[in-house]
């Protein structure tokens, strides 16, 4: 178990050191993501303007979700998985000869990478997050259950989009190109995952059919638990173990599967 | 005059030869030109879901009504499915040859290194979701003069040529920093200001996304013609050729830095 742990932290800390050599990347997202919130904060004030709430949300607290949404989402980017470039070129070689499984270490080389950015990104995101909530005065609190919350289920969010990524990324032992599916994934989410406004918005047969979905982990659920936890019924986390389940069994299959079909020479 | 003609003449022959070659490059990779139409026609699908669910929940947005933010839509989707037919592939390389040394090939020809780099990467999927644009606009616009739609189309041939030219330029500050997928990720995150209505913004933002980085002429500006509300579209030319001049002061600094020792 020590030996195990070890190895985690070993990986986890060395990808958090490569990660934030270049937290110029880190910047730009936090630039992009905060030019897309400043959009959406002007389209929803004007829609705002002339009624108090929209399905049940007021404009603090709408914002306030899509604030901690995009949060979400963001700290559950798989980046740099890059798992068909491997496949492709061959570098898979070198990550089987390691004393390790590829998932596990692509896994808390990912988990190192967003810790770096939640650390890189962290001031400007205190520094946004205290002037909005000093900005409005009423509409929401967020509890101290509500933030554990938020974290464990952004977690989830991590682990569900990593395995969704990588399972796609496998595709590269059939496939010479697999990327579309990552940006089909990307499009999708911004309303699947409810980047662009809370389910509660869509029609109700959309949204009984969102909430068996995987993408509802990678910012719906996480910021809906943090602003109303009383609202995260038993079912939820249930769904969310049982996608984590059903995408490590296919990825299990995949891998199985594909591993016999790659070739690779040289070193 | 006869040098310009055929200076044109040459462009022209250039363009046809991409097209062709682009054109059997999409009959032989059928699967990625079908997906890159599915991928695109999906995309504009989730803008126009957007507004729709929306308009069904607030009715009106400011002075807007549902028919008026469909022509936004519209031209959104049409704009940038061309930036993404046209432009994007072949731009995005750009970086790519600057730091491998490849750009070598292209000084070589007795043309210019921007006319040969733009159009190279033609992608038809992308640009059949802009019939999807043409129908939106085609179902909520009504009795559109000639010279409406005269302007509307010079508008969203403006809205191109601007993305495409900050898309140049963002992508020649490779000559100084190497790899800059980051600014080319920005600039779509930036795109999204542009697929909201102007009036939403404050008036420091509108006019900042109007003449200095018109981001509005993605769509804004084309939806104000077809609306009746712009009739005239020069001052924005000017704008543009600023900004094209801007990019071009880059791109030459850019080359005298240039270094290479390759082929």
């Amino acid at each position: 178990m020590r030996s195990i742990i070890s190895k985690i932290t070993t990986i986890v800390t060395i990808s958090i050191g490569a990660s934030l050599i270049y937290r110029s990347a880190f910047f730009m997202r936090f630039v992009a993501v905060s030019l897309s919130l400043i959009a959406q904060f002007f389209f929803w004030k004007t829609a705002f303007s002339g009624q108090t709430d929209i399905s049940g949300y007021t404009l603090e607290s709408f914002f306030g979700y899509l604030i901690l949404a995009n949060l979400s989402y963001e700290l559950s980017q798989p980046h740099n998985v890059m798992v068909s470039d491997h496949i492709q070129d061959g570098s898979l070689n070198h990550f089987l000869l390691l004393p390790y499984r590829f998932l596990d270490l692509v896994f808390w080389k990912l988990f190192g990478d967003r810790l770096a950015f939640l650390l890189a990104s962290f001031l400007p995101f205190v520094v946004c997050g205290i002037l909005f909530w000093t900005k409005t005065s009423s509409g929401f609190n967020i509890s101290p259950l509500g933030i554990i919350l938020f974290l464990v289920y952004t977690l989830g969010g991590l682990i569900l989009h990593f395995l969704m990524d990588f399972n796609i990324g496998l595709l590269s032992f059939w496939f010479q190109k697999s990327d579309f599916l990552f940006v089909m994934k990307e499009i999708a989410v911004r309303i699947l995952a409810g980047l662009w406004f809370p389910f509660t918005l869509l029609p109700p047969a959309v949204q009984s059919a969102f909430e068996w979905l995987p993408f509802q982990f990678l910012g719906f659920i996480p910021a809906h638990a943090c602003l109303v936890p009383s609202l995260i019924g038993w079912k939820t986390p249930i769904i969310l173990v049982l996608w984590i389940a059903l995408l490590y069994g296919l990825y299990l299959w995949i891998w199985n599967s594909g591993i016999k079909r790659y070739e690779a020479f040289g070193g | 005059m006869k040098h310009l003609v055929d200076r044109l003449s040459v462009y022209l022959r250039l363009y046809t030869c991409y097209i062709k070659l682009n054109y059997f490059k999409a009959l032989a990779y059928r699967a990625d030109f079908f997906i890159g139409l599915i991928i695109n026609i999906f995309g504009a699908f989730i803008l126009f879901y957007f507004y729709d669910i929306v308009f069904d929940k607030i009715e009106v947005l400011g002075t807007w009504d549902k028919s008026r933010a469909m022509l936004l839509v519209g031209s959104y989707i049409i704009v940038e499915s061309a930036y993404i037919a046209f432009a994007f592939h072949s731009i995005s390389e750009l970086p790519k040859l600057i730091v491998h040394g490849e750009l070598d090939s292209y000084l070589l020809r007795p043309i210019s290194i921007r006319a040969l780099l733009v159009l190279r990467d033609i992608d038809f999927g992308s640009l059949v979701s802009g019939i999807f644009g043409v129908g939106l606009i085609a179902a909520h616009s009504s009795s559109l003069s000639v010279w409406q739609i005269v302007h509307f189309i010079f508008a969203l041939t403006l809205g191109f040529c601007f993305l495409s030219v900050v898309l140049f330029l963002l992508m020649s500050l490779a000559f100084w920093w190497g790899r800059i997928d980051e600014l080319r990720d920005l600039l779509a995150w930036a795109m999204e200001l542009g697929s909201k209505p102007a009036a939403v913004y404050p008036p420091m933002i509108r006019n900042l996304l109007y003449w200095i980085f018109p981001l509005f002429l993605m769509a804004n500006v084309p939806a104000e013609i077809l609306s009746g509300e712009r009739y005239s579209i020069l001052p924005f030319s000017l704008v543009l050729i600023a900004i094209y001049l801007l990019s071009t002061v880059i791109w030459r600094l850019g080359l005298k830095r240039y270094q290479s020792g390759s082929h």
